[in-house]
């Protein structure tokens, strides 16, 4: 540790911290551009110039690192004067209206820097030479007559994406930002994860969804978690009159560091589906509305008279284990249906858990992948579900990670020269996906395992949806096709229906599906009861590694619509049941593959 | 090692090349081998003789010294047959020999001591057995079996040999450092991207020897530790890139360069690098960028090359001069290298030297020279009888020097304290006909167009100066102008990332501080008083000279004067764009700049 002084006052950071970290330590405030506390210091915008004493010239703080001892003054006069001439600079040099952008007055770092030195004004008449503008992207804008040349963009996109898809032509004051080789957005390499826009202080990369529709102080910031797969990214919800108006990555998450895959950010945004606003019960061969009091009646007398021997009861791996717990106890301990299946034919969840009864703990923390330089992903596609994880291994390309991959893992004779290679790297990672659980036996997992134990190999099953992993530990398993029962009971939730799922479904006379959005399965349904979606529905979530996360609820839902819970309790209260059984306990009482840190 | 009669040295510069130079060399040998003259004479490539080319490549024969021109291959049987079989001089090819005042490297001045030239023309760079004649690779053989790295570094710290990059950091310690460094593996780089407009020492040491240079570079590599080095060059000195590949190989073979090198126990290789032509790649980390094949931009320091260069890794780089001082210094000692310079500043400085004066090309002068001596004396003075107007060293980041400043001692310091800078030799002078308020815009332009974008002072900064410069120059500039100009100067100098930006403004701020009559009477009185800048000046016809010779109504290109044979011309000066051909080419002074 070290001691710094910042403008008289004695702060102590730890070694290697820059003269910023110090001075925030300290509550002196230093404004910035360029940097970002997710990106490697850049020092190119010297907006955070300060004096050192003892030093010739002014200290871009950023980047320079605290030495003990150290007297720093961050609000000189020479200091504001330097700040000054950097914003008019940059104010001159493009075509910096702010009353035309949806930036600004607070969300953009410019234009705030600019008032927290009392400029009004331009000091130099900026050149109006129009710059490009590509709105060719589906998700974002770029406009090129906002950007102030920071390539916070730039290196988020290489740097941490690993996408190096963004990046500058030309050089000195003709340097423009630009997409692979100067191609439209929209026809690069761009795979739409949006942390460019994220990361972007101005408004140079405007969201289309959301431009306009409010400052970030005029949303309401709801702390999340992402449930488009099972890695538990951080997710800030943002909202504004009970309606959802954009989705970013929370910086402080620790499994995604501020970034979201295109999915995770867009997908919830952009979903059309209609919702299912009121219970229905289908009368002489037609859905009609009715109360949730005579559509559960109908279902608890349905129960009742039909054998539990033939009744299947599915949920989706979306919802949250508060629900999955209720699901568990009113089915497989009171109802005692022939089958409990997930909507959702993903085994390498259910498989890690079996697994864990013969070898405890095999499975590492997903970080390991930010950190390997060797790597074999086996039976995953990372570019298309995990990608944040995929984001983990791609940045560190550059670096010399030598990555293997076999997504439909149809290559034995990778696995093969992964494990000859094995002793060359310091930090091998393996991953196991999806497609690799599906096509192996039991028999070869375990030999995988054993030789994964015997060498430094460190190894990560991506355990498919959102909630997966907590329902294979309560022992819902994907459901077996082959079972056909008179009645089935569907929790849909907000998911998607599937082509399996409805061909479940359709197996049984009678047909209960409690979903959130209308489709397929509800229309073929008998009793359609209105769930709530994941922003209604507040519940926890088993990420990938074991960690719990809370889903906060973001939006009040939409009237009729019961939470899973509300309503398996009430049908159980129906049948003269209670439902006590504790979700902890039981996640707790199952052997896994990796710690669980409840 | 043969010994030769006659040596016959044939230019090879582009331009050469291309009329014909390589078959002209093949031709002469063919001739020679047909005559049985192989043995006793030695045909070998050179740099640019004299005058460009213009219908074949020059020649020179030595001992004779005889220059001859425009020699083609049909030409060289016949001269063979009368140079080395009659030996007498093939009389309408032979070119007197002319007092050299515009090659690249004429004879060495009295006040002139050469280290880094000294064997430039004299030695064969395409063969390495040239250089190993005037002891090269000796200092080399020195270093591994007598010397350990420790030894080399205090040698070298001892020496005082200063970086000659430019900034003139200790290049001992800079070794020492990287010596120190405890990661690896190491690199040591050669910084070749001589960018100064004008400059070309580092091109001339390449091209002419570059043995000097990989000699260095091995001792540096067993200093600090390192196995493998790169010399990044740019891509616009393609004969210096295949002479150092060539001297590369050559030394490779010969076991210089490679495993088990003289059969000791250290390994070192070395690879050339091209530059895609940015000036701001001669910044040291813009430099590691580009051979990273990244982006050639600078990145802060700390962290110094020394701990984190190249791919991360600890990294000496210097520039190509210091390293061809290095083998020098071991085999003669740090006793003979300290008589020449100041106290602070020790060896030889090679400069180019350009602009308005008699004699420009490549100099060497120990450090102390004045700028008197070396404009005056082995310049000697201004071109045309003309009066001395300013001196600007070290580049387009370089200021201008006055009158006054002539008697300083050149070093790193006083060059400093003077509001210049020593920069990589650079020198301009400039005569009494120069605008200096265009001086600067031009070396403005330059910086502004090299500035790689980065940092916002240096992107944007350089870019308003350059406006304001060009307004004035067009007699646009007003007042307020002065003091936008001193701000933008102060802040750009002050808060630029690199050496690039940080020495932008140099130019601006030494012509505003010495000229600033010549920056008002532009602003205030719209005029240039060097009759410099187009948009203030007017091209009159002198009436009293004027003999109506049409001779500028002829070589007019838009028609603007006027005037009948033997009668006084007149200069439209609606139509005139003021590219003042008529003045050149006027052989009765007849044109006048108003």
């Amino acid at each position: 540790m070290i001691n710094v002084n910042i403008n008289g006052q004695i702060v102590e950071v730890e070694n290697g911290a820059t003269i910023l970290d110090a001075a925030k330590k300290a509550g002196a405030n230093i404004p910035s551009l360029c940097h970002h506390p997710k990106l490697h210091p850049y020092g190119a915008c010297r907006l955070c110039m300060v004096e050192v004493q003892g030093a010739r010239t002014l200290v871009p703080s950023c980047t320079a690192p605290a030495s003990d001892n150290m007297v720093v003054l961050t609000d000189t006069p020479r200091i504001k004067q330097a700040r000054k001439f950097v914003l008019s600079m940059l104010f001159s040099e493009r075509n910096h209206f702010c009353m035309y952008c949806q930036a600004t007055d607070g969300d953009c770092e410019l234009q705030n820097a600019a008032y927290a030195e009392d400029m009004t004004n331009w000091p130099i008449t900026p050149p109006y030479l129009p710059f490009a503008l590509d709105a060719s992207h589906p998700d974002f804008i770029l406009e090129n007559n906002r950007c102030i040349l920071c390539r916070r963009c730039v290196r988020v996109c290489g740097e941490l994406v690993g996408n190096f898809t963004l990046g500058f032509e030309e050089r000195g004051s003709a340097s423009l930002l630009v997409a692979d080789n100067s191609i439209p957005l929209g026809e690069s390499t761009c795979i739409s994860c949006g942390n460019c826009v994220q990361f972007c202080p101005t408004g140079a990369l405007i969201d289309r969804r959301s431009a306009y529709q409010g400052r970030q102080t005029d949303l309401t910031h709801t702390e999340s978690v992402c449930l488009d797969c099972a890695l538990g990214c951080g997710r800030v919800v943002l909202t504004r009159d009970n309606r959802l108006v954009r989705l970013e990555g929370l910086l402080e998450a620790e499994v995604n560091q501020g970034l979201l895959c295109g999915l995770g950010r867009y997908a919830p945004v952009k979903d059309q589906r209609e919702r299912v606003t009121t219970p229905m019960i289908r009368r002489e061969g037609q859905l009609v509305p009715a109360n949730w009091e005579e559509a559960l009646d109908v279902v608890a007398t349905q129960l009742k008279t039909i054998g539990s021997d033939e009744i299947s009861a599915y949920i989706s791996p979306r919802q949250s284990i508060e629900a999955l717990n209720a699901f568990v106890e009113f089915f497989r301990d009171h109802i005692q249906v022939r089958q409990l299946g997930l909507l959702n034919k993903d085994e390498t969840a259910s498989v890690s858990v079996r697994l864990a009864e013969e070898f405890g703990v095999f499975e590492r923390d997903v970080k390991v992948l930010s950190d390997c330089d060797a790597a074999l992903v086996l039976g995953a596609d990372l570019t298309d579900k995990h990608q944040v994880a995929g984001f983990m291994l791609k940045r560190q390309l550059p670096d010399g990670l030598k990555l293997f991959s076999d997504p439909d893992a149809t290559k034995p004779e990778m696995l093969e020269e992964f494990k000859n290679r094995v002793n060359e790297w310091q930090t091998p990672v393996m991953v196991l996906g999806e497609n690799f659980v599906k096509r192996s036996n039991l028999a070869t997992l375990r030999e995988l395992i054993d030789w994964a134990d015997g060498s430094h190999v460190r190894l990560v099953l991506l355990k498919g949806e959102a909630n997966a992993y907590a329902a294979a530990i309560n022992g819902i398993l994907p459901s077996d096709p082959s079972i056909s029962t008179k009645l089935a009971y569907m929790v849909v939730g907000d998911q998607h229906a599937n082509p399996n799922n409805i061909a479940s479904l359709q197996q049984s006379e009678f047909k209960i599906v409690q979903a959130a959005y209308q489709s397929e399965l509800t229309d073929i349904a008998d009793v359609v009861l209105p769930a709530m979606n994941w922003l209604e529905e507040e519940g926890h979530y088993l990420s990938t590694d074991g960690k719990l996360n809370l889903n906060h609820q973001a939006l009040k839902p939409i009237e009729h619509a019961k939470s899973t819970v509300e309503s398996l309790t009430t049908l159980a209260t129906k049948l003269g049941l209670t439902l006590t059984r504790n979700w902890m306990s039981a996640l707790t009482d199952q052997p896994t593959s990796i710690t669980l840190s409840l | 090692m043969p010994y030769y009669r006659s040596t016959v040295l044939v230019s090879v510069d582009p331009i050469a090349v291309e009329k014909g130079a390589y078959q002209v060399k093949e031709k002469i040998i063919a001739e020679l081998e047909k005559l049985n003259l192989l043995a006793e004479v030695q045909v070998i490539d050179t740099p640019r003789i004299g005058d460009p080319v213009k219908d074949g490549p020059d020649i020179l024969v030595y001992p004779e010294g005889t220059h001859y021109t425009s020699i083609t291959v049909d030409t060289v049987p016949m001269l063979v047959a009368e140079h080395f079989i009659k030996g007498r001089e093939l009389k309408q090819y032979a070119s007197v020999m002319r007092d050299l005042t515009d090659e690249e490297l004429s004879e060495p001045k009295p006040k002139e001591i050469r280290i880094i030239l000294d064997q430039i023309g004299k030695i064969d760079p395409r063969n390495i057995d040239d250089y190993l004649a005037v002891d090269g690779y000796m200092a080399l053989g020195k270093v591994l079996t007598e010397m350990t790295p420790e030894d080399v570094i205090q040698t070298l710290i001892d020496s005082k040999l200063r970086g000659r990059g430019g900034a003139g950091f200790p290049a001992g310690l800079k070794w020492k450092f990287a010596r120190q460094a405890v990661d690896t593996p190491k690199y040591i780089i050669c910084n070749a991207d001589e960018g100064d407009p004008g400059a070309f020492m580092n091109r001339k040491v390449l091209e002419g020897n570059p043995h000097s240079v990989i000699e260095g570079m091995i001792i540096g590599a067993y200093a600090i530790g390192s196995s493998q080095g790169y010399i990044y060059c740019r891509a616009e000195y393609p004969i210096a890139v295949s002479t150092l590949r060539l001297a590369i190989e050559q030394a490779r073979n010969l076991g210089l360069l490679g495993e088990n090198i003289m059969g000791t126990d250290f390994s070192f290789d070395l690879e050339v690098r091209m530059g895609a032509g940015a000036f701001v790649c001669g910044e040291e980390t813009a430099l590691i960028a580009s051979i990273e094949g990244k982006r050639g931009e600078p990145r802060v320091r700390p962290p110094f090359p020394a701990q984190k260069g190249l791919w991360g890794k600890p990294t000496n780089i210097n520039n190509v001069e210091t390293y061809a001082n290095v083998p020098q210094i071991i085999l003669k000692g740090v006793e003979w290298y300290s008589t020449m310079g100041t106290e602070k500043s020790k060896g030889t400085k090679t400069f180019a030297l350009a602009g308005d004066v008699a004699h420009t090309g490549l100099i060497e002068v120990p450090f102390g020279t004045t700028l008197r001596e070396i404009v005056f004396d082995i310049g000697g003075g201004i071109k045309g009888g003309k009066g001395f107007k300013a001196v600007q060293t070290g580049g387009p980041m370089g200021g201008c020097l006055t009158e006054e400043y002539l008697d300083l001692p050149v070093d790193y310091e006083t060059l400093g304290q003077a509001g210049s800078i020593m920069g990589s030799g650079g020198m301009v002078v400039m005569d009494e006909d120069t605008c200096m308020v265009d001086i600067a815009r031009f070396f403005m332009e330059f910086t502004q167009d090299e500035s790689c974008g980065k940092c916002v002072p240096c992107r944007i900064g350089t870019r308003r100066i350059l406006e304001i410069l060009e307004r004035i120059c067009r007699g646009e500039g007003v007042p307020e102008d002065i003091d936008r100009l001193e701000v933008l100067c102060q802040q750009t100098i002050q808060d630029s990332l690199c050496g690039l930006g940080q020495g932008a403004a140099n130019p601006v701020v030494s012509t505003m501080k010495h000229f600033m009559d010549e920056y008002k009477a532009h602003i205030y009185e719209h005029r240039c008083p060097a009759k410099v800048c187009r948009s203030l000046i007017r091209f009159e016809v002198d009436p009293e000279n004027c003999t109506g010779c049409t001779v500028c109504a002829r070589n007019c290109p838009v028609g603007a004067i006027a005037g009948e044979r033997k009668q006084i011309h007149h200069i439209n000066d609606d139509i005139c764009i003021r590219c003042g051909i008529c003045h050149q080419v006027c052989k009765f002074d007849a044109i006048k700049i108003v």
